[in-house]
């Protein structure tokens, strides 16, 4: 049977809630807040730290050996030579052509050698001054591999 | 996962999940650490034309040793001075560091690239390699004694790091493969 009365006189009659009105659920509260916070900072930090990887590529080439065995081919000899106050600029040379500082003229003189020779296995010899910065050595490795020789090798460091 | 405490609020226990997070932030730090002391950072040379030398990708990444030239600016890319960025500070095999300077440097270069092409031979590798991963702007005098050095270990192979733009696209490979 259900007790008609209105809330307020049942409050008075019985001194006390009923159970129902008694266990009253409290709201779940997370803390998120502080862990944003800190989410946040990591990601901030990562972000800030972080260097992205750049790809890196790499050249194939063979170790030069002293006292190696000799090609029967006359190598094509390209010289490097630093120029420069701080030896930051090169000149390149092929054969016995004339010295420049451009390298598409390199790549014409290389390209003409190669479609005289037509052998890829033609040696190449680069012949780099000490001072020469390695940009130009790589440089000059990669236009010989692109105009079609696959038997490019270095030569000692030389002093001028 | 969640559970009622004595009042019948619902709590988090959020305690372990921080833990498991913080232990995990450090585990990627030090190993990141550990991955990035390996390649330091450098100016690589960066030539203009992709070439028929650049090696595959899949290849990249077997059987060889690096050894990183590293020039006294240190990793630093703009506003260099010309006469220092051209001198080798040190050498790096994988975390060993040799400094230029040393006068015996190449002998513990060559010491350790044969200690790295021993171990190589002894799991059987046959095209093992030296990488060589030199600054740009490192004067070939300082360059062309690893190579002595990986030669001088018995090293046949070698191969030179560069940047090149946008990598090499397969079809220009095979144009250049095919003059």
């Amino acid at each position: 049977m259900t007790d008609k009365r209105p809330r307020d006189e049942r409050i008075s009659a019985s001194g006390s809630l009923p159970a129902s009105f008694r266990k009253r659920r409290r709201p779940v509260v997370l803390p998120l807040t502080p862990l944003i916070d800190v989410t946040f900072l990591l990601l901030l930090y990562f972000l800030l730290t972080s260097t992205f990887y750049e790809p890196e590529q790499q050249l194939a080439a063979a170790l030069p050996r002293p006292g190696g065995e000799m090609s029967v081919l006359l190598p094509v000899h390209v010289t490097l030579a630093p120029t420069g106050a701080a030896n930051e600029g090169v000149s390149y040379r092929v054969g016995e052509g004339e010295p420049t500082a451009e390298l598409s003229s390199v790549r014409a003189a290389l390209a003409a050698h190669a479609k005289v020779a037509a052998d890829p296995e033609l040696p190449v010899i680069i012949h780099t001054g000490r001072d020469v910065r390695w940009k130009y050595v790589i440089e000059i490795f990669n236009t010989a591999s692109a105009a079609g020789f696959q038997a490019v090798t270095f030569a000692p460091a030389e002093e001028w | 996962m969640s559970k009622r405490i004595a009042d019948g609020s619902l709590h988090l226990p959020l305690t372990p999940l921080i833990d498991c997070t913080f232990l995990l932030i450090i585990f990627f730090l030090l190993t990141a650490q550990l991955a990035g002391r390996e390649l330091p950072e450098l100016a690589l040379a960066s030539p203009r034309e992709p070439s028929p030398s650049i090696l595959p990708a899949e290849d990249k990444q077997r059987n060889y040793v690096t050894v990183n030239v590293i020039t006294r600016y240190d990793g630093a890319v703009r506003n260099r001075d010309p006469g220092l960025s051209g001198m080798a500070s040190r050498y790096q095999v994988g975390v060993d560091v040799v400094e230029a300077g040393r006068p015996d440097a190449m002998a513990v270069l060559t010491e350790l690239l044969g200690s790295r092409k021993s171990q190589a031979d002894s799991r059987g590798v046959t095209d093992f390699r030296v990488e060589i991963r030199a600054d740009r702007d490192v004067r070939y005098g300082d360059v062309e004694p690893v190579m002595r050095a990986a030669s001088d270990a018995g090293i046949e192979m070698m191969s030179l790091t560069a940047k090149i733009e946008n990598g090499t696209p397969e079809r220009e490979l095979e144009e250049l493969q095919g003059d």
